[in-house]
């Protein structure tokens, strides 16, 4: 049975691993050219698909490509936290798998769809436009489509329920035992809330934050759909080494070194967090010992 | 919390306070209303408790002693009645505004902070100042003996610590009443013998109230000064351990306060009881609920004799199906007629035991006024 | 939309596309559109007497090349066939086409590499420029162009072009140009060139409602016909400083890339008022409001794009593809799928098969002297660099 299971997940890493793998190969390689067969020479490996890949715009691209995600990040967690503490500790167990239905409904239809929807929403004499007339609010044009605002809407709009689903399930989680100590020993609701279930739902908001920012900063068809021109994202940069660029070994080595900003950034967001604790835990351990000691 | 000042000028006041009952139920109800209909769960319950007193609420799982708990402790609303805490209708107060703290089944510890953060949490409710926290912080921690611990998680800890903690985090206050909710239920046996010790030894010297709930007649009985039987929601008897285990008013307290005979009267020759309802057993034999009335004795109350003997008392006769030793005492497990069994308890070096074999005829005789006649 | 049948010109297509059909260079998403379109169609006697001439089309084409298998596989553009041309195709032949679809050269060209021969399609459909790179990775297989009897159907002035001298390898498919348009509303002064068009695009009320298409070549174009350079050079400091231009001179005035701005409704609800388009797109606005919006091909130079049929390396199903090709040249088949792409074909006189007072014929149907200043860009060593001055360009739109 072990043995079983160990093949299985073998089989799915294989799977998961080979395009990732192939990516990495094919980074080092150099591209075909017009006149000769293939996509990819690897006759020839070097670092130059890397060199050119850190050159403009890469970086500027990037920098805006990080305020996107990390605004847009930022936005998902505030909307998901109190839509996922309403699901959890709010709703009872059969209402709760409805709402959750609802939240993760948006992605049975199809992810262009739901963006062209958007975008037939917000076009500038669209279903906003007029319904905001509707209401007597009289607009003459609505042009949040193609900018970066628009981005922030896809966003914030195709990412949310993957904040709320892991925060959901941690709030859930949280032992009501608990929140009924902290009331006990004198907590007003809302402190039980700041000390108790915020503190513990953190795993959620890290959770969260990691499951959007991560695919955020790599998205490419959102910004295109969303943001036009002015959305220009990293990813876009990316996939047009693959199609118009038709060069697949540079877009290889931008995908890389994306994915190794992104372990960095991830692992630098946790050295932090954790950092912070160890460093603040240590802290008050030695002061409360010498106060002890005296 | 109450205060222990002694000058003249506040005697008075101080008794007044120092007077009332820590707590007092007044006809307190609790319903239940589920997708199949309401349940009476607490129902018209009236009890006080006085300050100072290690309280049990004693019964079987689901007959309202934790609900009980819970109204005390405001975690759970009353559906009727009145609950008074230090004199005071605290009835419609929420949780954390009364002073009373509860010590939870599985501890409840938050397991994002510290021992030390734990302990505090109360006091930075009451906004104690730093210094002062610090030191009553660790003052309750060495009460528990977990100060070397501050530090710690509490998922770094065992059972036996998490509890103390718990503990030291509910006593930190000085509530006037503690809530215990079966708090050594998860511990073995040897802790929580060390514990009941411990928690007796603490609300000695800290003079509070406790309230525990358990369904462990040995344990609360152990700790108690007095003990409130329950049953499905109702209150079957209050008193201190001897009165329960003595004279108890049900049947259901017989069963649920040490090991009981029960023996149909019909069985019995002689005379059967007396007290405390005082009726002789030939005037049952005529009376036409005969058969539906039971003789209650302890097992250490019988007295065992070999062979079928005669006395001046009342008597059962059956014979041995069984013998268990254990240590000082032996328990010999004797069937009478209708194949109705009644242990008997007797010094391991009573000579009648050496006879006392599996299938031995034996007579078993007692006191009328260790027996208690009841309804069957 | 006119559907009444004209029994009195029996060849002549009795069905119009209608308006607001999406028509693009690719029909990009007119699936809903194309669908209603059909429907409309399928319900008039109009309709039964299309499918009899194109199902004659297809036996007359089957019968010409004889023995043929039992299938076909194409791999084109997505809603860039009229669905009339595969079912009566289907219904004549009792040959089913497979399809599959992609968005751009590239995608195709990937997919046939990594396939290496055994992807399996007999038909498919690159733009000219990608052609000689097709060609030397052996992507094609040569035409025999005796198979094809239709071919002498061709226009010859869009044959023999540089990117396939002698035809060796493709068939046009269909042609068009890219120019732009603009709001006549907002920019009331005349457009005529390139230079014309990066001028307007500074001015106030137009200034950041510009769209350029989504193409790097289309959009280095501009420079470089304004500068009088060659499209197809390969001189990396002309090709940086033509860039340059764009990214001084129209980067900060540019709303979008957007390769459908006709059609994607940009230009009707006022987001852009001044396009550079593929001319089907641009009919699709003019279609809208016809009267708001003015086409231009514009001086000195503009592109010429033909996008064409060719037979994939490993095809199997040779014969029936000849087949197929030569049915799709026939005038009433060409006619066809004319209504609904909206880009004219390179059949001779498909004109006549057309309905009359066709609206906007103009933006389909090429003038001598239009068709004189336009050329191709063909894919060449240079596409890297391009690549990466397309996107220092995109870069400098979005900050």
């Amino acid at each position: 049975m072990r043995g079983f299971v160990g093949l299985t997940y073998t089989w799915f890493a294989l799977w998961f691993m080979a395009p990732a793998a192939i990516m990495l190969v094919y980074s080092f390689g150099r591209t075909a050219g017009l006149t000769q067969r293939g996509l990819v020479n690897l006759h020839h490996l070097g670092l130059g698909n890397f060199l050119q890949a850190l050159r403009y715009p890469t970086g500027t691209v990037l920098v805006i490509s990080i305020e996107n995600a990390v605004l847009a990040t930022a936005l998902c967690g505030l909307i998901a936290y109190p839509v996922a503490y309403f699901i959890a500790r709010k709703l009872g167990p059969r209402s709760r798998v409805i709402v959750l239905l609802l939240v993760v409904l948006p992605f049975w239809t199809d992810y262009l769809l739901r963006m062209l929807g958007w975008r037939i929403f917000l076009s500038p004499l669209g279903l906003l436009y007029g319904a905001l007339n509707a209401l007597g609010w009289h607009v003459t044009y609505i042009s949040i489509l193609d900018t970066r605002s628009a981005v922030m809407v896809g966003l914030v709009y195709n990412y949310l329920p993957l904040f709320i689903l892991p925060l959901a399930v941690v709030l859930e989680r949280i032992d009501s035992q608990l929140l009924q100590a902290a009331d006990d020993l004198g907590a007003t609701r809302w402190t039980v809330f700041r000390t108790v279930t915020f503190p513990m739902s953190m795993s959620g908001v890290v959770a969260g934050t990691v499951l959007v920012f991560v695919p955020m900063l790599g998205d490419y068809v959102t910004p295109t759909l969303m943001g036009g021109a002015r959305g220009l994202m990293i990813g876009s940069l990316v996939a047009s080494e693959f199609t118009e660029g038709q060069n697949w070994s540079l877009g290889a080595a931008m995908a890389i070194l994306l994915i190794l900003l992104l372990v960095a950034i991830v692992a630098m967001a946790w050295l932090f967090v954790t950092g912070i604790r160890l460093v603040a835990f240590r802290l008050r351990s030695r002061a409360l010992a010498r106060e002890w000691a005296t | 919390m109450t205060t222990h000042t002694h000058t003249d000028d506040d005697a008075v006041a101080s008794v007044s306070v120092a007077s009332a009952p820590a707590v007092v139920l007044d006809g307190v109800s609790k319903v239940f209303r589920g997708p199949t209909g309401a349940k009476t769960v607490v129902d018209d319950l009236t009890l006080t408790i006085r300050q100072g007193e290690f309280f049990s609420l004693l019964g079987p799982s689901g007959c309202g002693k934790t609900t009980t708990l819970r109204m005390i402790a405001g975690l759970e609303k009353v559906d009727g009645g009145r609950i008074y805490l230090g004199g005071r209708d605290e009835t419609d107060l929420p949780a954390h505004s009364r002073n009373v703290n509860t010590v939870f089944q599985n501890y409840a510890l938050f397991p994002h902070m510290s021992v030390f953060d734990n302990v505090a949490y109360g006091l930075r409710r009451q906004h104690v100042a730093k210094a002062g926290l610090r030191q009553r912080v660790m003052e309750a921690l060495a009460l528990v003996h977990m100060e070397t611990y501050a530090m710690h998680r509490p998922t770094q800890l065992s059972g036996g610590q998490q509890q103390r903690v718990a503990l030291a985090r509910s006593i930190v206050t000085q509530p006037l009443v503690l809530l215990l909710d079966e708090p050594l239920a998860a511990l073995d046996l040897k802790l929580r013998e060390s514990m009941q010790e411990e928690l007796k030894r603490l609300q000695r010297e800290l003079q509070l109230t406790f309230v525990f709930v358990t369904h462990d007649q040995a344990e609360a009985f152990a700790m108690s000064d007095r003990v409130a039987v329950m049953e499905a929601g109702t209150l079957v008897q209050v008193g201190s351990p001897e009165e329960l285990y003595l004279n108890p008013a049900t049947r259901f307290v017989t069963t649920f306060v040490g090991r009981a005979n029960f023996i149909p009267v019909g069985l019995v020759e002689g005379v059967a009881v007396s007290s405390p309802h005082a009726v002789a057993a030939r005037e049952l034999e005529d009376a036409h609920s005969a058969d539906a009335t039971l003789v209650f004795v302890r097992p250490e109350r019988l007295q065992l004799h070999l062979g079928e003997i005669e006395a001046s008392g009342p008597l059962v006769r059956g014979w041995v199906v069984d013998r268990t030793f254990a240590g000082g005492l032996t328990t010999v497990k004797v069937r009478l007629a209708d194949d109705v069994d009644v242990l008997v308890t007797s010094d391991s070096a009573a000579p009648e035991l050496g006879g006392a074999v599996v299938n031995a005829t034996v007579t078993l005789t007692w006191d009328v006024s260790d027996a208690t006649l009841l309804d069957r | 939309m006119t559907m009444e049948p004209d029994n009195h010109d029996g060849e002549r297509l009795r069905i119009l596309a209608p308006a607001g059909h999406p028509l693009t260079r690719r029909g990009f998403i007119s699936l809903a559109a194309a669908g209603a379109g059909a429907l409309m169609m399928s319900s008039t006697p109009a309709f039964a007497g299309t499918m009899n001439a194109l199902e004659a089309a297809a036996r007359k084409s089957l019968k010409q090349i004889g023995k043929t298998t039992k299938s076909l596989y194409l791999y084109t553009w997505g809603q860039y066939d009229n669905p009339t041309t595969f079912s009566a195709w289907k219904s004549a032949t009792g040959i089913p086409i497979q399809i599959g679809s992609y968005d751009s050269n590239e995608a195709l060209i990937a997919k046939l590499e990594l396939a290496k021969g055994t992807a399996g399609y007999d038909i498919i459909v690159p733009t000219g420029g990608y052609v000689p790179e097709m060609a030397a990775k052996g992507l094609l297989m040569p035409l025999d162009k005796s198979k094809i009897p239709n071919f002498r159907n061709l226009d010859p002035s869009l044959l023999n072009f540089p990117w396939d001298r002698g035809n060796k390898y493709t068939v046009p498919k269909d042609f068009g140009t890219t120019g732009f348009i603009y709001d006549k509303t907002v920019i009331t002064k005349k457009l005529h060139s390139w230079q014309d068009f990066v001028d307007a695009a500074a001015l106030p009320q137009v200034a950041g409602r510009v769209s350029l298409l989504d193409a790097p070549d289309n959009v280095l174009a501009i420079a470089l016909w304004i500068e009088g350079v060659d499209w197809n050079t390969t001189n990396a400091a002309k090709l940086r400083a033509a860039n340059a231009y764009l990214i001084k001179k129209l980067a900060p005035y540019v709303k979008n890339l957007d390769s459908y701005p006709g059609a994607t409704g940009g230009l009707v609800d006022g987001s852009y008022v001044l396009s550079q388009a593929w001319n089907g797109d641009a009919r699709a606005a003019l279609l809208k409001d016809p009267t708001r919006f003015e086409w231009v091909i514009p001086t000195p130079k503009s592109e010429i794009w033909v996008d064409n049929w060719a037979l994939a390396k490993g095809a199997k199903n040779v014969d029936t593809a000849y087949a197929f090709l030569n049915y799709v040249l026939d005038p009433i088949v060409s006619a066809n799928e004319m209504t609904y792409t909206g880009y004219n074909t390179a059949v001779k006189n498909v004109k006549n098969y057309l309905p009359k007072n066709l609206p906007e014929a103009d933006v389909i149907f090429l003038t001598a002297a239009q068709r004189k200043r336009l050329e191709s860009y063909i894919v060449n060593s240079s596409y890297n660099l391009r690549t990466q001055l397309y996107d220092n360009f995109k870069a400098a739109i979005a900050s």
